[in-house]
């Protein structure tokens, strides 16, 4: 771990680049997929060494839309450019989406049966706090900054209370948070 | 009349992805009011059902769309509705590579990052919350969701473990 990564032996192919998001999309059944993909990318592959990746999952946190794909296609981009962002996005998302298909083939076909609804109220409980546990996670990181305290409370309510459209909703919040959080001189600088 | 409900897929999820600020998670309320609400796709339970799917199924949850999708039109519903969802940000991520490791100290770097978490919290609690609405949680199935949360939260366990415990006690018909 504190050995600096080597750097890459040859840039991967198409078909490498298919195959390693294939791979990360299999062995992060269940979750994780980011430290997958760092072992695969990072550790297994050798396509970035570790900074780089951080600063890539940086970026994928801040654009927006599904985060996973964001970060095959940065890997794809900067490893064989867009073609390469293709063929990951390609490996990343065939089987799930073979697999959530069939799913949901299955769930529509059988929905009125008492025992499939039965299974999925459970279900959907998990997935419930699947989604709550990635926030309550992450709270800690906020424990002495008052501002994001408001700025969770004011988002939460706002979508999940009030029931506010979204787009006024970030139109809002989002510049009051990069204004609070731009960078000022050193001895204001809030600890994050 | 099924290129009109190709093309309101299309539309609908290609806004939706734009909004989607620390990723799919956050849009879920939204997502909601659009397809229940204004689109009339489905009902609340199929929603619920679809969003439990996806969020248990491997890989990204993003692919609630494609299920929507399916539902609307088909597997050219499907189709169209992960392709909406996913192009904007992957063209977005593309041309943003290109450019990110010169921008990596920039200031609005370290503001957008520090900024965008504490709003990406709420907007997840508030996707749980809707969720909880709209699948009608009785009190066990509150009571299932805290103890499935803590089991998250807590441990290391595989969700797929946790997603199969819940499902069989729903089986069971406890919640």
């Amino acid at each position: 771990m504190t050995e600096p990564t080597p750097s890459p032996l040859s840039p991967p192919t198409l078909l490498d680049l298919m195959l390693g998001f294939g791979k990360i999309a299999v062995v992060s059944f269940g979750g994780g997929l980011s430290a997958w993909a760092r072992q695969v990318v990072v550790e297994e592959r050798r396509w970035l060494d570790d900074d780089d990746f951080l600063s890539a999952l940086t970026l994928c946190r801040i654009l927006p839309g599904p985060n996973q794909l964001n970060l095959a296609v940065y890997v794809g981009t900067r490893t064989r450019g867009f073609p390469g962002a293709i063929a990951a996005l390609i490996g990343l998302l065939t089987l799930p989406i073979g697999i959530i298909l069939a799913l949901g083939a299955v769930y529509f076909a059988y929905r009125d049966e008492p025992q499939v609804q039965a299974v999925l109220r459970g279900i959907t409980a998990a997935s419930v706090g699947l989604t709550l546990s990635m926030g309550f996670k992450v709270l800690p990181r906020y424990k002495t900054d008052p501002m994001a305290w408001a700025l969770i409370v004011a988002s939460f309510i706002a979508a999940g209370v009030m029931r506010y459209p979204l787009l006024p909703t970030l139109a809002v919040l989002c510049p009051i948070a990069i204004a609070w959080y731009w960078p000022r001189k050193p001895r204001e600088t809030p600890t994050p | 009349m099924n290129d009109d409900k190709l093309l309101q897929l299309a539309i609908v999820f290609g806004g939706l992805s734009l909004l989607a600020v620390g990723g799919t998670n956050v849009i879920i309320p939204e997502m909601h009011h659009d397809v229940v609400g204004v689109q009339h796709w489905m009902s609340d339970a199929d929603f619920a059902a679809v969003f439990a799917i996806a969020q248990a199924a491997p890989g990204p949850s993003s692919l609630i769309v494609t299920l929507i999708g399916y539902r609307v039109a088909g597997l050219p519903g499907a189709a169209v509705a992960t392709l909406a969802l996913i192009t904007l940000p992957v063209l977005l991520t593309y041309f943003l590579t290109l450019v990110w490791e010169r921008a990596r100290d920039a200031n609005w770097h370290r503001a957008v990052e520090h900024g965008l978490g504490p709003l990406t919290v709420g907007l997840v609690f508030a996707s749980g919350a809707v969720i909880a609405k709209t699948a009608d949680h009785t009190l066990s199935a509150y009571i299932l969701t805290a103890l499935a949360t803590a089991v998250f939260v807590f441990s290391k366990v595989n969700p797929l473990i946790v997603v199969g415990a819940c499902g069989l006690v729903g089986y069971l018909n406890w919640v």
